[in-house]
């Protein structure tokens, strides 16, 4: 079980529209990196790549599968099984 | 004697000042001009440098001359330097006036000059520089902060995250940035305007605010009766038995005096936690103390009551990283303790350090001062030749 450092609303996180990007503040001074398909794909784990440290992000999971391509994928797991 | 500069901790950037990226677990000499001639150097001299400070991935040195350096994480123009590239050295920054005291937010700078005025560079993106970020996005050189309020000067600074906290000479404290982005543009402009219009405190019972400290999203503020006030936005209990629900708008509380053992006399903070030394030379810590920030024991992730520090003494200055802390004796020992996780303690190793733990590595400390960024710390140092 992982222990976070906090738990963030990804409206508190800072989106980089270039690469597709959450970030918000790790106290090391660098900072914690999310991607949009991650969140996408259900990860809520935003890591530092210069520490141990990690973040929970809160989110609706919906804001980022509507219209999203990802979407279509599972549907049609769906229907196969 | 020589005096020098040590950094360590993190550096990420380059914000240590050494030449290079690598974490530093113990102190670290920072080859600086030991004497200047009188000829302007794009360098600080060591036996002149006033005070240091650090934001998030950067650093700022302030000469007894007024003139400023900077390193570190310049993504956002931070350093000030007209440039966004990162730099491992300290480097002179431009700047039209002589300059008493600096604060580093995350990714932003703000300074004070001999005048009274405010000057910013770095990100805006949450109006943090005192500007509308529609107009001004970021700056990487130093713009002005107009306060249309204020009669005479400013006299003190502090920066969190996103967010600038000054006190005018008549003790009332303004403080501008948001939490959150604010995507209604109309809204965010009346905020911005309101906040270098109105004053968050204003003297309390005819006593003056005389001091401010920041920590991410909250300001404690000290009167010249030695009461606290805090405001902001709060969380792992900085607002001591005030326990506001999670939220966004800035709330404003008085601290109990009846916490403390007299009146407050000095006040530092972390990220999320608070440290204050009250007129009996007793220390008292409170906020968030899961990697030893508190300086004592804390069974929870957090204490919202402040509970003294019993190792601590005669300390003549204090400084918060984000989740350490450095204090140094009026004999010129460091004491460090709380998050190691890049040796921000000088230990030598990364283990949190959960009481003041004097640090062996430097010794013959001057008394003046030390500085600490997020994840790294600074000592000036009087060396035997």
């Amino acid at each position: 079980m992982s222990v976070f450092h906090d738990e963030i609303e990804i409206e508190d996180m800072e989106y980089d529209e270039d690469n597709e990007t959450y970030y918000y503040p790790c106290p090391c001074g660098d900072r914690f990196e999310i991607t949009k398909e991650e969140l996408a794909n259900g990860e809520d784990v935003a890591k530092c790549p210069s520490c141990s440290l990690l973040i929970k992000v809160i989110y609706d999971i919906d804001d980022f599968l509507e219209g999203e391509e990802v979407a279509a994928p599972v549907k049609v797991e769906l229907e196969k099984a | 004697m020589t005096v020098n500069l040590y950094s360590w901790g993190a550096n990420s950037y380059g914000q240590l000042g050494l030449g290079n990226q690598d974490d530093h677990l113990l102190p670290q000499k920072v080859v600086l001009p030991e004497t200047s001639d009188g000829t302007i150097l794009n360098q600080p001299v060591a036996d002149r440098i006033k005070s240091i400070t650090g934001g998030g991935g950067h650093s700022i040195i302030i000469q007894d001359d007024g003139s400023l350096f900077t390193c570190g994480n310049n993504c956002n123009g931070q350093l000030g330097l007209n440039h966004y590239n990162n730099i491992a050295a300290f480097t002179r920054v431009n700047l039209p006036a002589v300059i008493l005291q600096a604060s580093a937010g995350w990714d932003f700078t703000v300074v004070l000059s001999d005048r009274g005025e405010v000057f910013a560079f770095g990100s805006n993106e949450f109006g943090q520089l005192g500007f509308h970020p529609k107009e001004l996005q970021k700056s990487t050189v130093p713009v002005k902060v107009t306060l249309p309020a204020v009669n005479g000067n400013i006299v003190d600074i502090a920066t969190g995250l996103r967010h600038t906290a000054v006190l005018t000479a008549e003790g009332k404290i303004f403080c501008w940035g948001t939490r959150r982005k604010i995507k209604d543009e109309e809204l965010l402009n009346q905020m911005i305007t309101k906040s270098l219009e109105t004053p968050v405190l204003e003297p309390q019972d005819g006593y003056k605010f005389v001091r401010i400290s920041a920590g991410s999203f909250h300001t404690l503020a000290l009167t010249e009766n030695g009461n606290l006030w805090c405001f902001g936005t709060f969380k792992y209990g900085v607002a001591t038995h005030h326990n506001p629900p999670p939220g966004h708008s800035m709330l404003v509380y008085a601290i109990s005096k009846s916490l403390f053992d007299g009146p407050i006399v000095k006040i530092a903070c972390g990220w999320t936690h608070c440290l204050v030394q009250s007129a009996s030379e007793k220390f008292f810590s409170w906020g968030r103390g899961d990697y030893g920030q508190l300086g004592r024991s804390c069974d929870q992730s957090h204490d919202s009551n402040p509970q003294p520090i019993e190792d601590l003494q005669c300390v003549n200055s204090l400084r918060c990283g984000s989740e350490h802390n450095l204090a140094i004796t009026d004999d010129g020992k460091l004491f460090t303790w709380g998050w190691n996780e890049h040796g921000m303690c000088a230990t030598g190793d990364e283990n949190n350090v959960v009481r003041p733990t004097q640090v062996r590595a430097v010794s013959n400390l001057l008394s003046v001062d030390g500085g600490a960024g997020a994840g790294h710390c600074f000592i000036l140092c009087q060396d035997k030749d």
